[in-house]
Formats: structure tokens, C-alpha cells, sequence
């Protein structure tokens, strides 16, 4: 099962509803995945398969396989920003 | 039998665990996610009461040191602190409001004009801290309290989300997307100054902002680094023979540094308890919401509004932290309560508020609209605090505005009428919930008016 982190400043509350989305996306791209959300502190000391964040946040996150998105809600812009990511994993 | 069960209820952890499991029952989920479901809040909520242990513990030597230094009462507004320690005395009437509060968001959704669905957690649950304490004063039978004070919670979570509606469009250029937190009278003042002073022609998102000011997304860093500033200053005022009495000789610039992070670490464990708790009870309630509430705007935390103006982030939480340093040294010099301001509060809602006036009013707007919300930041939790008297614990104080005005304006109505300030202000909110189904609005969902958007 692959394991997949949203990451923003605190864990609670734009990487929550943004784990929804993923998790919708997920879904319908029918792959097999754990979502979760979490703070950009203890994002750095886990391992995942992939990270989802902000252009803001990703740089402290650079030896991960970081995806970069432009909103946390918008599931159109979100889609376009994760898709290539998502599809690499589920090969 | 009773008494079991009495106590069982009692613990708002087991509350917490048992409402989520039977939620997750009636949703049908497989029995692994019910277990998983029922500890995780569980779990959660005894985290938090550990990091408010963590807390208040460092709490105490800067309040001393705050004391004996400047002659002062030392308040930090932090929503997790404050919170997190009232637990100790109001776990269960906060759990039961947070609830209440929950379900009335849902019903006030599905039957009036105002359909925003309050999905920020944790500013629900400061939210219902927040009124347990208030009510307190008001000696109410605990049922009507809890009654009230999830009816005024879940219609606070109704009407502010639309207050700034109009304003949140613009900032979002039209995205079904509401403001959910409880700051949002800052940012809609912030909006309106916008609007008056500025020209919204003139974006800060065409100027540049270098990257290294990224790291204050990171609260965890921010409260850590501020604090050791604080205690810093406070154990230097305070003299080294003062200060090592404390320590029991533990020289007295290595107890404040390491009291400061202390805090900062009580505060990163409340943050992860909160996390559990949410990550089981958010779900469920928007699967809820989904089913039930047609035409329904999702009201959601104020960071995800960052992506839409990250330097607007930046220079309004520099302009409200100017703001709140202004009013901290005015409440010192008439000899109120010493507001100190906390990096948390000014990032998260001076970064919000200057995207409501970039929003509104450009460059100009982002500067002073934030600026005013950095005074309000210093003045209003200041005012709020006699009201919260009875949690007994005096050195800190709920951080963001909408707790600070509601809980000065229940709070005085206690003191002037009694228990009928309480229905009184339940009244009024009722009637701004019900008057739009009775006249012809523009929309359907009030304050939603997509028209120049699509």
C-alpha cells in the first residue's frame, strides 16, 4: 500500500481538507493508497512515497519525491498538479 | 451502575471516542475503522491534556518572572494554551458544546439561507472552549448551557463565514469556498479599509518576496522562537538571583531558554492530540454534510486562502505584528494587562487579514488593514479576559478576535442582566438566522453572489 503525506504549516486544517481531495483522486485513478495529513515539521523526519505541498513549504523538503500544488481545496488544479505524480507511483 | 457510567461520560476523552465510533457504525464503516475511529480521539484527546500539563508547567516561571520584572500581569494569547488547560476544569462542558455546536452548523445549514458548513476542527473546539468558560458565569443547568452554547456556536460558524462572503470571493475570484476562522472580524475590518484607503489595482502579488520567509509557516518554529525571545527578556528584567531561585540554581539564561522551548514543545504535542481528534471527526462530519445539505459552501482554515496571495502572507503579518508591538507598549503604559503578542495569532490572522485588503485595496490595503488587525490582536484579548475569570489561570488568553468580541459581548450580558443576557443574545442570533427566508434575496446562499464570476 503506498503512503502518501499533504503537508502545511500546522497538520489540521489546509492539509486535512486537501487529504480529502487526494484521497478522492485517489480513488477514482483507482489506486490503492493511505493519505494523511500532516505538519511540515514532522513531515521531514517520515517516509512516504510521495508529498504533497505547497511551492512554500517544498523546498524544505527537497531530498523527497515532492508534489507541488497551487491550492489546497481546488480539486480541478490539484488533479493537474498530483496527476503525473500519482500516475509514476502506479506503475 | 450509574456512577460507572456517570464517570465514563464524564471523561470527555471517552465521549469524544464513543460519539466517533457510533458515528462510524451508523456511516457503515468496516469494523478495523470503527476500533481505529473510537482510540484515535481517544488517544487524541489524552495527548492534549498531556501537552497542556507541558504548558502550563512553562507557563508559570514567565508569568513569575514577568511579575517580579516589570510589575505586570504577562498574558500570552495562544488558542492551543488556553484551551488545553481549560480542559482540566471544563473538559466535559467544552466536549458537549463542541458537539452541539457541530450539529446545530448542520441543521442552521440545511434550513436557512445561510449554508456554510464550519469545517475548521480545532476553531470549532477553541470556539466551544471558549463559551464553556463564558457560560460558567451564568450558573445555567448544564443541559440549557450546553444547549445554548452549541446554538451559539453553530450559529456563529453560520453567520461569520457570510459576513465576509463578499469579500472572500474577491479574494478567491470566485471559488466555493468560505472563511472558517474565528477571526473573521479582523479580516472583514481589514477588507473594508482596504476598500476606503487603497487601490486594489496596485497587488502586493506583484512584488517579490525572497523565499527564506518561508520557514514561518512552520508553527512549531515560530512559537519556539518568539518564546525564547520573551523569556529571554523577561528572566533578564527579572535579575539572575531572582530567576535562579526558581531554578534551583540553574544558571538563569539556560532556564529561560529551555523553559521557552518547553512551551513550544507543549504546544506542538496539544497541536498532534487536536490532529487525532479532528482526523476521525472532520470526515465524518463533511460526509454528513455532503448527504444532507444541497448548495452547501465548505468554510475552511484561513491558510488555505495563502495560496491565493503569498505575499500578501508576508507583509500583513509584518504589518499586524508592528501593530500589535504598538498595542502592547499602549496597554503597558496605562497599566492594563501586558498583551504579549504571540508570533501564532499575528501570522495566521495578519497574513489573512492582508489578503483581505490586497483583496480590497491593493498594496495600501494589505499594510493598513493588517496594521488595525494588529491592534485589535492586542486590545481585544485584553478585554476579554475579565470574562474568563473563572478558569482560574490568568496567563493566557484565546489568541484570535471572534473569541475576544463574543466573549465580551456574552460575558457583559452576564453582568448585566444575568442568565438573560444568555437567551437575549441567543435571540438576536436567531433572528439574523431566520429574517433571510422570510425577505427575497439576491441568492440563494446569502452572501454567495457568484454572479460576477461565472
Amino acid at each position: 500500500m503506498l503512503k502518501i503525506y499533504t503537508v502545511c504549516g500546522n497538520g489540521i486544517g489546509s492539509s486535512l481538507m486537501c487529504k480529502f481531495k487526494i484521497e478522492e483522486i485517489c480513488k477514482e485513478m483507482g489506486l490503492q493508497a493511505v493519505v494523511e495529513s500532516t505538519d511540515f515539521s514532522s513531515a521531514q523526519g517520515m517516509n512516504a512515497d510521495l508529498y504533497i505541498t505547497i511551492a512554500e513549504l517544498a523546498a524544505g523538503l527537497a531530498d523527497k519525491n515532492v508534489a507541488v500544488i497551487r491550492s489546497y481545496t481546488n480539486k480541478k488544479k490539484i488533479l493537474e498538479d498530483v496527476e503525473a505524480s500519482l500516475l509514476a507511483l502506479k506503475k | 451502575m450509574l456512577q460507572l457510567l456517570t464517570n465514563i461520560l464524564e471523561q470527555p476523552a471517552f465521549l469524544m471516542g464513543i460519539i466517533s465510533g457510533l458515528g462510524l457504525l451508523a456511516l457503515g464503516k468496516k469494523s478495523d475503522k470503527v476500533i481505529v475511529g473510537t482510540f484515535k480521539p481517544i488517544l487524541g484527546y489524552l495527548m492534549l491534556a498531556a501537552g497542556a500539563g507541558v504548558i502550563s508547567g512553562a507557563m508559570e516561571p514567565l508569568s513569575l518572572m514577568i511579575e517580579e520584572g516589570f510589575g505586570l500581569r504577562g498574558i500570552v494569547p495562544n488558542n492551543e494554551a488556553i484551551t488545553a488547560v481549560a480542559q482540566q476544569v471544563l473538559g466535559t462542558e467544552t466536549m458537549s458544546i463542541m458537539i452541539a455546536g457541530l450539529l446545530f452548523n448542520l441543521v442552521i445549514a440545511r434550513f436557512t439561507k445561510y449554508k456554510y458548513v464550519f469545517l475548521t476542527g480545532h476553531h470549532s473546539f477553541f470556539m466551544a472552549c471558549l463559551l464553556a468558560a463564558v457560560l460558567q458565569k451564568a450558573d445555567l443547568p448544564s443541559l440549557t448551557m450546553v444547549l445554548l452554547g452549541g446554538f451559539i456556536m453553530g450559529a456563529a460558524s453560520s453567520i461569520l463565514p457570510a459576513l465576509c462572503q463578499k469579500q472572500t470571493l474577491q479574494v478567491t475570484d470566485g471559488e466555493e469556498l468560505a472563511m472558517g476562522h474565528f477571526s473573521s472580524i479582523g479580516y472583514y475590518v481589514s477588507g473594508l479599509i482596504g476598500k476606503v484607503v487603497g487601490d486594489k489595482s496596485k497587488s502586493t502579488e506583484d512584488l517579490k518576496i525572497p523565499d527564506s520567509f518561508s520557514f514561518l509557516r512552520d508553527s512549531t518554529i515560530i512559537t519556539a522562537m518568539t518564546m525564547i525571545v520573551f523569556y529571554l527578556v523577561a528572566a533578564i528584567a527579572s535579575g539572575s538571583t531572582y530567576v535562579e531561585g526558581l531554578s534551583g540554581g540553574q544558571n538563569y539564561i539556560v532556564f529561560a531558554v529551555i523553559q521557552a522551548l518547553t512551551f513550544a514543545v507543549g504546544v506542538a504535542v496539544v497541536y498532534n492530540g487536536v490532529r487525532m481528534i479532528l482526523a476521525e471527526l472532520v470526515p465524518a462530519f463533511q460526509g454528513v454534510s455532503t448527504k444532507l445539505i444541497p448548495n452547501a459552501v465548505p468554510a475552511v482554515d484561513c491558510a488555505v486562502f495563502f495560496t491565493y496571495a503569498p505575499t500578501a502572507v508576508i507583509i500583513g503579518f509584518i504589518a499586524s505584528f508592528v501593530g500589535g508591538l504598538i498595542g502592547m507598549a499602549v496597554l503597558g503604559a496605562v497599566g492594563g494587562a501586558l498583551i504579549i503578542p504571540s508570533l501564532v495569532p499575528h501570522f495566521f490572522c495578519g497574513a489573512t487579514a492582508g489578503i483581505y485588503g490586497n483583496a480590497t485595496g491593493g498594496r495600501r490595503g494589505a499594510v493598513i488593514g493588517s496594521f488595525v488587525n494588529g491592534l485589535l490582536l492586542a486590545f481585544l484579548p485584553a478585554l476579554v479576559l475579565p470574562v474568563l475569570d473563572v478558569l482560574g489561570f490568568a496567563s493566557t488568553t484565546f489568541g484570535d478576535l471572534d473569541f475576544a468580541v463574543l466573549g465580551i459581548i456574552i460575558g457583559q450580558a452576564i453582568n448585566f442582566v444575568g442568565q438573560v443576557g444568555v437567551y437575549a443574545v441567543a435571540g438576536v442570533l436567531a433572528v439574523i438566522l431566520v429574517v433571510p427566508s422570510f425577505v427575497k434575496t439576491k441568492n440563494k446562499v446569502i452572501g454567495h453572489d457568484m454572479t460576477d464570476y461565472e
